[in-house]
């Protein structure tokens, strides 16, 4: 399954990289910092003689640290990670990953800090 | 006869698929040999056979090796070049062939995005459909 795989690929890449935990579903109770692998959509970008996908993929950072400077920390860590980096996308060819843009934003609660990022990851397979 | 999907049709220069195409096109043009006369009361009239006929067959796509990009750059322009439909276009499976002109060839490629190519051959002498 082609987005599974750009999902587990992506996670072994950040949690690698960086130094704060990187989750998929999120426990009642897990203590800020963290990252959080989010919705990817799937377009495709095929030839003749193969499939190809072109996904992008949102990565959420969240913190409860007083101003921006922690989850501005922590997203530049994820652009250093993932910004033209190489993944290893088990069976499948891996052809670029390029960050679209990035943005934080406070929570209603008035202390959740939300950093968003998107990534465009394309890849292939013969 | 039935409609089919275009990578079904499969494009080959000189005996071998050309890789990563996205998108093919034949073109055949006939020119037009015009005979009109005072004898035509004004009303165009055209010779029943073509002064000259044209097959120009273009493709594009990612570009994925540099088979083209060396045959367009070292000289060896000219190959056979078939384009072959599948059966249920009609009845048999039809192939376009004959020999080709590489008169282009491109390579662009984004700091973003996958590198595309596309390219344009001519026919040069007899082009047989079977």
């Amino acid at each position: 399954m082609s987005a599974l795989e750009l999902q587990k690929a992506i996670y072994s890449k950040l949690s690698t990289d960086l130094t704060v935990s990187v989750l998929d579903n999120v426990p009642s109770g897990t203590p800020y910092p963290y990252v959080v692998i989010g919705d990817d959509t799937l377009n495709d970008s095929s030839t003749d003689d193969f499939i190809g996908f072109q996904a992008t993929v949102t990565i959420h950072s969240w913190t409860d640290s007083e101003g921006r400077k922690q989850v501005k920390t922590i997203q530049q860590s994820i652009f250093d990670s993932l910004n033209r980096c190489t993944l290893s996308i088990s069976g499948f060819n891996f052809v670029s990953c390029t960050q679209e843009y990035s943005e934080t934003m406070l929570e209603a609660d008035g202390i959740t800090r939300h950093g968003i990022q998107r990534f465009r990851v394309l890849y292939d397979k013969s | 006869m039935a409609s089919f999907i275009g990578r079904d049709a499969i494009l080959t220069w000189n005996a071998v698929a050309i890789a990563g195409v996205k998108t093919k096109g034949l073109t055949i043009a006939n020119s037009s040999i015009d005979i009109t006369s005072g004898d035509d009361s004004g009303i165009r009239t055209l010779l029943a056979e073509a002064g000259e006929k044209t097959v120009d067959i273009t493709c594009s796509g990612v570009a994925v090796d540099t088979a083209l990009l060396e045959d367009a750059m070292s000289g060896s322009v000219s190959a056979v070049l078939s384009l072959a439909y599948p059966a249920g276009f009609d009845t048999l499976a039809t192939t376009v062939s004959g020999t080709f002109f590489m008169s282009s060839f491109a390579i662009t490629g984004e700091y973003n995005g996958a590198a595309t190519f596309d390219a344009t051959f001519n026919s040069s002498g007899a082009i047989t459909i079977a």
